[in-house]
């Protein structure tokens, strides 16, 4: 009757088809991301967004990983502790000011909502500007104190909502049974104060797991948590490893909150879940001991890259044969590289930057040369790369990788050949080309077509440049860079602009999309290997290029990052089909017609300024 | 037993309790009246010790506790709401002052066994505070205060939350509760019939300050200032002046409002022509159409408003002097709706006796 009532009352909105369609959408919204996320880690595609078959090869890859779980470890252990910290002080606070009146008290009410409501970016780099005075090394204890400080005003906030509503009378029952203000606390504050504590630690635990921002500024290199370490991993082509990640982290959630749940339960459900919540604890416990004591030792060797850009196999060997532990920490791109290394004392020793980033440094003067003296295996390396235009003494660089801007294409749709990039500017295959969405790319194709040199700097060449470029736009199905793979896979383009990297990857599970260097040359990048003058340990680092260049490691990392080396001694121990791939070695000849990326430095702003216009044309 | 001396409190220029001096005696039931904002609670809140009294002491027998804290003093309180503890159960909350006191564990449970009989909850034990209704809640509430076993137990408007049944069957149990215990209890109310069915002695408080200690029938019958006397039951007051001596020396003449005067018995205290207050109850009122006769006082008026309340009828009468007065007649004699067939507008004469109600003399 009672419900027949009030329901007669309330607006009879709870009834109609609206309502339901409604409430379904909702649902299919808030779900469907994370089903097509937990369905394409068993891809067995390594495009992200094209499925090719069911497939558990992901899981094997990241759980062979381990940088992946040391970054795991190192987000869960920043997590747990700055959340538990958090959680403690932002008790301490609610009740500091939800109980005790004192001068200044509304003031530090108000700012507790700083760090709220101001951009986090700012907090990031107040932070990292803090920590440079204060001379503090970036790394755990940093991280962990900028986390503290985003996370506990939301902790103290939510719990000081709860403490002003909170009936005083029932702390005097206590204080008048007798029992001291101790006990009282412990009985019965932190009982009624429980929910609240216990979704402030969940809360700021959940926003310190996912924070790149705030980790982004105050982090060193010994620390990369996950977060940064997936957005690293972007930069090389998402792989189903990422949603594999995602998926493991929606089923840890998962159980925790299960385990939670059932713990607040009666009977059997809540044995079972604190037996749930004690075997997470206990794995998280003892994966976390394990990995510490098995990190805490000996030299460190501290190398900044990228995101699946070294064989980790090859630090295994090389600790084994020299004891010292390398440690791969991650940029994201070279203007993160550029800015950690010349901020402060980065703690590097050895950084992979690209070819004009070389040039940068050493203008910067935050480069130490080489002693080839201590690297006999120099020898092993093509002479055609030791004296590149950034630094013709070459003695501040050890070339690592190498790889060509080209043209990739679905054959079983172009029967005639292509041997030129003006094939792109035919209107016969309008809507079916992309280009790079990159300005130094798509402009100096654009000279290199018009016979020009971009390095020359002339804006009469620019703008026959960007009239060229104006001209192909019509027939553009896209600017993109990341998703040429996928686009091609789609059948959306027919040609594109890609590396030859990226390419391999693509051939190397679809036979019929081919990839080849126009004949009027190309863009080529060489990524090096630099030494920080401020690096703590350079015998380490030149004990650890001469392990990299002998002929088996360079074969070895070849074969894992898939990237082009000028090793010719390490090439001739690779298996055939690998050595003769020619999108992976593209035929470089003398390499008068490719030209390595310098740094056109005024020269910039105004090819920024054409690249602008022309995407808004 | 407990003394408050000269006890003050004071909210920056807000007084809550001005100078309040009292004595209370072993094994009383003593109450504190007073309407909300006389500072009875503020009173309490220092016996109990969560205030500290701006000045003055308290003394509990030989000791002073105005600087003890709550925790340590032999007091223990039954809050207004209850103030259980909502993650306990019945049994946890009664044995939690037991416990904080670390009570071997042997003699909590057959101390908190005694105290749910004693309140009358055995099967309840189990039960969380959300389970229970408003009463219930109120006997675990004090059977928490009582198993400690204080020298006093503090009471703040204990009843003001429960329904008017529950809360009058409750008055009976909690003044056989503290016979029983033999424990003295100091007991606030705003409820006048609260303080006079429980209560061995009443302070009435108004404004922070004290108007008057008596027993309830002291207090009912020879209130001591005119805001006691209306607080507790109601009452007609007249200003009046006392006149010179007549020949009879049993009653004295008081002048009411400069125009009707009457006669009451006993000794004036005062010197004729002192302004003083007549108070009388509407109870002690009747009305007649007959004259008062000579041992009489009466006054001749109109019946404005009637209203029929079961038990009695009150009447609203238009004195000749303009004044108007409430008399509450009983309903022993009923005419159809009307009380011994008074209709309204009728005129009729209001008596009482001489000896009837009171004179306040310091107004």
């Amino acid at each position: 009757m009672a419900g027949n009532l009030s329901r007669s009352n309330d607006l009879r909105v709870g009834q109609g088809l609206f309502l339901k369609i409604s409430t379904a959408l909702c649902v299919l919204f808030l779900l469907a991301p994370l089903v097509v996320l937990i369905v394409y880690s068993f891809n067995a595609s390594r495009q992200v967004t094209v499925w090719g078959g069911f497939s558990l090869k992901w899981y094997v890859e990241a759980f062979l990983d381990r940088d992946l779980w040391t970054a795991i470890r190192n987000s869960m252990l920043v997590a747990g502790i700055s959340a538990t910290l958090s959680t403690i002080l932002g008790t301490m606070t609610a009740l500091a000011l939800g109980r005790y009146t004192f001068r200044g008290r509304s003031l530090c009410t108000g700012l507790l909502y700083v760090p709220v409501i101001m951009p986090e970016i700012i907090l990031g780099i107040a932070l990292l500007a803090l920590f440079v005075m204060l001379d503090l090394p970036r790394g755990f204890v940093s991280v962990l104190c900028g986390h503290i400080t985003f996370s506990f005003p939301f902790v103290a906030l939510l719990i000081l909502a709860r403490v002003k509503s909170l009936d005083r009378t029932m702390e005097e029952a206590s204080l008048d049974l007798g029992a001291s203000p101790w006990h009282t606390f412990c009985h019965v504050l932190l009982p009624a104060l429980a929910p609240s504590i216990v979704s402030g630690l969940l809360f700021s635990f959940t926003i310190s797991l996912d924070n790149f921002v705030v980790t982004f500024f105050t982090t060193g290199p010994q620390l990369t948590t996950l977060p940064m370490k997936v957005y690293s991993m972007v930069k090389f082509g998402l792989t189903p490893v990422v949603n594999v990640i995602s998926t493991l982290l929606i089923l840890f959630t998962g159980i925790t909150l299960m385990a939670i749940t059932w713990m607040q339960q009666d009977g059997a459900r809540r044995r079972l879940g604190m037996r749930l919540g004690l075997a997470l604890a206990a794995i998280l416990g003892i994966s976390f001991v394990v990995s510490l004591v098995s990190e805490a030792r000996q030299t460190n060797l501290v190398i900044g890259t990228w995101a699946g850009y070294m064989d980790p196999s090859l630090m295994d060997d090389f600790e084994s044969q020299t004891g010292i532990h390398v440690i791969l920490t991650y940029f994201n791109d070279g203007e993160e590289m550029l800015a950690k290394a010349s901020f402060g004392n980065p703690g590097f020793d050895l950084i992979i930057p690209a070819a004009y980033a070389v040039e940068t440094l050493r203008e910067l003067d935050l480069l130490a040369p080489f002693d080839f003296e201590r690297i006999p295996n120099i020898e092993h390396i093509d002479p055609r790369f030791r004296h590149l235009p950034f630094d013709p003494s070459g003695q501040y660089y050890i070339p690592y990788t190498y790889g060509v801007t080209g043209l990739a294409y679905n054959s079983e749709k172009i029967k005639e050949p292509v041997d030129s990039w003006r094939i792109l500017w035919d209107p016969r295959y309008q809507d079916r080309i992309a280009m790079f969405d990159d300005m130094l790319e798509t402009f100096h194709l654009a000279h290199r077509l018009l016979g020009y040199d971009m390095k020359d700097a002339d804006p009469a060449h620019l703008d026959a440049a960007y009239e060229l470029l104006l001209q192909q736009k019509p027939l553009l199905r896209k600017y993109e860079s990341n998703l040429v793979n996928d686009m091609l896979l789609r059948e959306e383009i027919y040609f594109g602009q890609n590396w030859n990297g990226n390419a391999l990857r693509l051939i190397a599970d679809h036979p019929q999309f081919k990839f080849v260097i126009p004949k009027e040359g190309s863009l080529m990048f060489a990524d090096n290997i630099c030494l920080l003058k401020t690096a703590p340990n350079p015998d380490a680092a030149h004990l650890f290029i001469d392990f990299l260049l002998q002929p088996e490691n360079t074969a070895r990392n070849i074969q894992t990052i898939q990237y082009a080396m000028p090793n010719p001694d390490a090439c001739l121990l690779l298996p055939q089909e690998l050595r003769e791939n020619m999108v992976l070695f593209p035929p470089l000849g003398d390499m008068s017609n490719l030209q390595i990326l310098p740094d056109y430095g005024t020269f910039l702003p105004k090819i920024n300024e054409r690249w602008v216009r022309l995407k808004s044309e | 037993m407990l003394e408050i001396k000269d006890v003050s409190k004071k909210y920056g220029s807000a007084v809550a309790v001005n100078s309040v001096s009292l004595r209370i005696e072993r094994g009383e039931f003593f109450c504190i009246l007073g309407p909300s904002g006389c500072g009875k609670t503020t009173l309490l809140r220092m016996i109990a010790g969560f205030e500290r009294p701006s000045s003055g002491r308290i003394r509990l027998e030989d000791t002073d506790i105005t600087d003890i804290p709550p925790y340590q003093r032999d007091v223990n309180t039954v809050f207004q709401n209850y103030a259980l503890f909502p993650h306990y159960s019945v049994f946890d909350n009664i044995a939690y002052g037991l416990r904080a006191k670390k009570c071997p564990a042997a003699e909590i449970s057959d101390r908190v066994e005694q105290a749910i009989a004693l309140v009358g909850l055995s099967d309840l034990a189990t039960r969380m505070p959300a389970q229970l209704s408003g009463g219930q809640q109120q006997r675990v509430a004090l059977a928490r205060a009582l198993i400690n076993r204080p020298k006093l137990l503090l009471l703040d408007e204990p009843l003001s939350a429960l329904d008017k049944k529950i809360s009058e069957q409750m008055r009976y149990e909690l003044a056989d509760l503290q016979a029983k215990t033999g424990i003295t209890f100091i007991y606030v109310t705003h409820n006048q019939a609260e303080a006079m069915t429980m209560a061995h002695r009443v302070v009435v408080m108004n404004n922070g300050c004290v108007e008057q200690c008596a027993s309830p029938t002291e207090l009912y019958q020879r209130p001591a200032t005119r805001f006691a006397a209306e607080f507790v039951g109601s009452m007609n007051f007249f200003d009046g002046t006392i006149e010179p001596m007549g020949g009879d020396t049993d009653t004295f003449g008081i002048l009411l409002e400069g125009q009707a005067h009457i006669r009451r018995r006993g000794q004036a205290d005062g010197k004729p022509g002192r302004s003083v207050v007549f108070g009388i109850r509407p109870e002690q009122l009747r009305v007649s159409l007959l004259e008062p006769k000579e041992y009489e006082n009466g006054l001749f008026g109109q019946i404005t408003r009637h209203v029929f309340m079961g038990d009695a009828t009150q009447l609203q009468i238009h004195l000749q002097n303009g004044k108007l007065i409430e008399v509450k007649v009983p309903n022993y004699l009923l005419a159809g709706d009307l009380v011994m067939a008074l209709e309204a507008n009728e005129q009729v004469w209001v008596i009482w006796s001489q000896g009837s109600g009171v004179v306040l003399y310091d107004v």
